[in-house]
């Protein structure tokens, strides 16, 4: 923006380009006029539109309890190193003699007997961090660095796949701050409350000039600005998004009709909203909610086990929703959680921070069954159970599976992928 | 001259802006005696610190606004110059060391009232007379909760204490505690006022406290922490957030800190709690934290994390970046943390330091910070010298993420481009269209009735009443995000600021230009960009054409004119360059 446009669109800021598109677009000459990188077409086999696949990541915030969501009741070291957390044996949701699901997840339990749910079990990295935010870092970008390696992986993944189409809700989170596995300085998502209230009331012609058109006005160029420039660059290109997505999301929203019904959380209000986009086919491709309240450290089993029944009916809702439809049932939705919790309780009824766990992934494109290995109780990593599979093979997995997207350009590095798509 | 240092009472609902802080210095008030925690200034010819850098400053309209953005919550435009004229030095010395307000009408500090009953007649009381008093108990929580957020709020736009106030949000995203978790509002309250007395003194001694503080030990399970069976949750956060950062310590260092830390718990009396060291329950054996090894307790957990180099470092960084809003190169961070180890932790000093320079005052810094929703609400407050309720800042924040004693984790708010998504982005523009009366309940009925045409609900709910039409539009109202904030304004009988329209009838301002130049520099925070300027010329040309108002009669103050200058603080309010200070 502080420099003149120059007819390279790559050099530009993301606005200026989509500026530039348009403009060019609208030019008879507009194709000759693309340079090589745009022209090319999409970079991904999968094209964006009705038979294209759909991600919905399900985040669990706080350290979910994986010996509490997966339990693995035929361990007795389980009920030995567990005294008030676990489990009975009864309660159990078995999947086989060896584990079964929290009897919150009853739903889930359904989708498993039907192929659709693939476990993936012992989930983490080496050298695990037991903090939130680092290990959040871990996941969210896919690499051991956390946020200084760069964007988070989705908004790798937009970068990778879309860039030629960028559109800002390509990405989108619901309910309010976008975890920054979604960030991305070229794509960044767009992030709501709620589809109803989100518009700007005023004049929206007026509003619209604040955004990037407005260096159609002239630009100043003056060195003592440099710092408020850079950031004013940032905002205006947020307008331009928001402005963008707002008629398009409010509409998928408003008109939505389902016959299921859903508890009445948060999070089951995040899903429902996901289902009427994905259902209206508005181009987003990758959806993302969080739910939080998993970071168990005293009086757990109450605690944990609510969060499950929330989560099970809430995706019993949301999965039953997607079935109704084409676009529903190309759609994946992933669970994960930035880490497990420790095998033995704590003093208060809790268990603290751990290392592995398990991440489900869901939908009509996948094998379901049981991927990965079940972590031993016995043999730990430093009081944790050690990971059995690295989660960003299951990153991988999906990069290529749903979007047909390189996942070594994406997550920097080859991972084994598992056959569950 | 409004007197600068006048203050509001307590308990007083609606904001009194006429008392303005940010006002300079007044002759009634220079020669007070100043007083609070800090020493009073060196006596002439005495070396004062920074006095030499006070002299190396770019002193102009710029760098007062930006002191007062960022050490405080913002001025109005018009008190600028008194503090241009002032110089650095007096503006410093102000805010480090601001008059006391005295006499009728002064400010005190936020009182928990206990419950009006005792904990032996809950105990005593039975069926449904104790599901009363659970009853009471929870009102009694939510409104001294809420009366205490509106209070310090009041306190941030009356400008009584900026730089204090700044302080303290900035600890309270440090030192977190989220009310969620610790259920009892007098904990919250307790430990606000721990905080707030010791934001510009000795960070050693605030971090002594908060391991003693019930709330903080209440929030990190450490009353569930005894000997033989560790919860290591403070253990964690005290070292990763709270004093040394990732990577400055061990996983073995934190189960011996959390081994220290056993036995530090709270005795609770129903509604209160106050700190309580449980012998029986500490673990007494060696432990060797850091490499320091001996039977260590919670003060010695503090002492040997206060000797880490790390330390100073990691709060001379908090301290920069949270006031300069951009990343702090690791030289400029190990100069400030020298001089923390050499003061013994002295804040206030740091920030005396910072303030006065010139690197504070550097291209990169200046109007780049985001405003974080306090900012923009407390400063727009400010600003348009709108009488807002409190509750509607305190409500408004928490719209827009910031929601005060309740942060979203442990490690608080992130600042920076994080407070801003494009729908905080577009909700802080339609608070801002509240704020000025340009958007409202009716505003949000048509939006909703327009909702249900396009949804076809109206087709299947069939024919209407009137009443049946407006009850179905309450009920698509309720999702808007913004419609609580209106129904705040509408209950207070809120009357939206007419600042632009005497603004423009004192100067009077007869052309575009004229106009936007004047209001933005009375509603924004920065300089805008001259390719704004230009856009906002168009815009209020436009919106007089809809009002038929000539610019001739820019100047005249009727109610036409307000409604028209409204809507363009509106539009100006609700651009990218409203977000920054």
């Amino acid at each position: 923006m502080l420099g003149v446009p120059e007819a390279h669109p790559m050099n530009l800021h993301k606005s200026d380009r989509r500026s530039f598109l348009r403009a060019a677009a609208a030019s008879a000459a507009g194709a000759a006029f693309l340079p090589q990188a745009l022209a090319s077409g999409a970079r991904c086999q999968l094209l964006p539109g009705e038979t294209g696949k759909n991600l919905v990541l399900v985040q669990l915030s706080g350290g979910n309890d994986g010996l509490a969501t997966v339990i693995p009741h035929g361990d007795d070291e389980l009920r030995r190193r567990r005294r008030t957390t676990v489990h009975k044996a009864s309660e159990v949701l078995k999947l086989d003699d060896y584990r079964g699901l929290n009897p919150g997840l009853r739903s889930l339990r359904g989708r498993f007997d039907e192929g659709q749910l693939a476990i993936v079990e012992g989930c983490g990295y080496p050298d695990a961090i037991r903090s939130h935010f680092k290990s959040y870092e871990v996941w969210h970008t896919g690499h051991r660095a956390g946020r200084i390696s760069g964007d988070g992986w989705v908004g790798r993944l937009a970068a990778t796949c879309w860039a030629d189409e960028p559109r800002p809700d390509r990405v989108v989170h619901f309910g309010g701050k976008a975890p920054y596995s979604l960030f991305s300085r070229e794509q960044p998502p767009v992030a709501l409350a709620s589809p109803t209230g989100y518009r700007w009331f005023g004049d929206e012609d007026a509003y619209a000039q604040g955004g990037a058109a407005i260096c159609e006005h002239g630009m100043e160029r003056d060195p003592r600005h440099v710092g408020r420039d850079d950031a004013l660059q940032r905002l205006r290109a947020t307008l331009d998004d928001a402005r963008e997505s707002s008629g398009r999301i409010r509409g998928a929203a408003a008109t939505y009709r389902t016959e299921v019904e859903y508890p009445k959380t948060r999070l089951s209000a995040g899903l429902r909203d996901v289902a009427a986009l994905v259902n209206a086919r508005s181009g987003t491709q990758v959806f993302s909610v969080a739910d939080r309240g998993y970071d168990t450290h005293s009086r757990q089993r109450q605690a944990h086990d609510r969060k499950m029944q929330d989560l099970g009916d809430g995706l019993g809702a949301f999965l039953e929703d997607l079935d109704r439809s084409e676009a529903g049932r190309n759609t994946v939705v992933l669970v994960f959680s930035e880490f497990g919790r420790r095998v033995a309780e704590n003093g208060s009824s809790g268990h603290d921070h751990g290392k592995a766990g398990p991440m489900f992934v869901l939908g009509h494109s996948v094998k379901g069954g049981l991927y990965g290995a079940h972590p031993s109780l016995t043999q730990l990593d430093a009081g944790d159970l050690a990971f059995t599979t690295d989660f960003r093979s299951v990153y991988a997995t999906l990069i290529g599976g749903l979007f047909g997207a390189d996942p070594a350009q994406v997550l920097g590095a080859d991972y084994p992928l598992l056959p569950l798509i | 001259m409004i007197h600068p240092f006048h203050s509001i009472s307590a308990g007083h609902l609606l904001l009194t802006l006429t008392l303005l802080g940010g006002g300079p210095p007044s002759a009634d008030t220079t020669n007070a005696a100043p007083s609070g925690p800090v020493p009073p200034p060196a006596a002439v010819g005495e070396w004062v610190p920074g006095e030499e850098e006070a002299h190396a400053l770019p002193w102009d309209r710029r760098s007062v606004e930006h002191v007062w953005n960022r050490a405080g919550f913002g001025i109005r435009a018009e008190d600028v110059d008194a503090w241009v004229e002032a110089g650095p030095r007096a503006l410093v010395d102000h805010l480090v060391r601001p008059r006391p307000s005295a006499g009728e009408g002064a400010r005190v500090p936020y009182r928990y009232d206990p419950l009006p009953y005792t904990a032996a007649e809950y105990s005593r009381s039975a069926g449904d007379e104790k599901r009363e008093l659970r009853k009471q108990r929870n009102r009694w929580f939510k409104d001294q909760f809420a009366a205490f957020r509106e209070d310090w709020v009041e306190g941030m736009v009356a400008g009584e204490d900026p730089l204090r106030d700044r302080m303290t949000l900035m600890w309270h995203g440090v030192f977190t505690s989220s009310l969620e978790t610790v259920k009892r509002p007098s904990l919250i309250i307790q430990q606000h006022q721990t905080i707030r007395s010791r934001a510009l003194g000795s960070y050693s001694e605030l971090l002594h406290e908060m391991l003693q503080d019930p709330a903080l030990l209440v929030y990190l399970d450490n009353d569930d922490n005894r000997k033989g069976r560790p919860n290591e949750n403070l253990a964690r956060e005290v070292m990763e957030l709270f004093s040394l950062g990732e990577g400055n310590y061990g996983e073995v260092d934190i189960s011996e800190a959390a081994r220290s830390l056993t036995g530090a718990g709270v005795a609770s009396a129903l509604d209160v709690a106050t700190y309580r060291f449980n012998p029986k329950r500490h673990d007494d054996d060696a432990k060797t934290i850091l490499g320091v090894r001996g039977s260590h307790g919670p003060a010695d957990l503090a002492d040997i994390l206060l000797g880490q180099p790390a330390c100073a470092s990691y709060i001379a960084r908090t301290v920069i970046e949270y006031l300069e809003g951009v990343p702090a190169g690791d030289e400029r961070v190990e100069e400030y943390a020298a001089r923390l180890r050499e003061t013994g932790y002295d804040v206030g000093y740091l920030v005396e330091r910072l303030l006065l320079d010139p690197r504070f005052y550097r291209d990169e810094v200046i109007g780049a910070r985001i405003a974080s929703p306090i900012d923009f609400l407390v400063g727009s407050a400010i600003r348009l010298e709108a009488k807002l309720p409190a509750r509607f800042i305190v409500e408004a924040a928490a719209d827009l993420g910031q929601d005060l004693f309740q942060p979203p984790n442990v490690k608080g708010w992130d600042e920076g481009l994080a407070w801003i998504t494009t729908s905080t982005f577009m909700m802080r523009g339609n608070i801002a269209g509240a704020i000025v009366g340009a958007v409202d309940i009716e505003t949000l009925r048509a939006d909703a009735t327009d909702m249900m045409e396009m949804s076809g609900a109206m087709d299947e709910m069939g024919p209407m009443t009137g009443k049946q039409k407006r009850r179905a539009e309450g009920q698509q109202i309720k999702r808007y995000e913004v419609a609580g904030l209106a129904s705040i304004l509408r209950q207070a009988k809120y009357e939206p600021s007419s600042m632009e329209a005497r603004a423009v009838r004192d100067a009077g301002a007869s052309s575009d230009r004229e106009v936007v130049e004047l209001l933005t520099e009375r509603l924004l925070a920065i300089e805008p960009p001259e390719e704004a300027l230009q856009m906002l010329e168009l815009q209020l040309r436009e919106i007089r054409e809809k009002y038929e108002i000539e610019a001739a009669d820019l100047p005249r103050f009727r109610r036409k004119n307000q409604r028209a200058l409204h809507d363009f603080s509106h539009l100006v309010l609700s651009l990218p360059e409203a977000q920054l200070h």
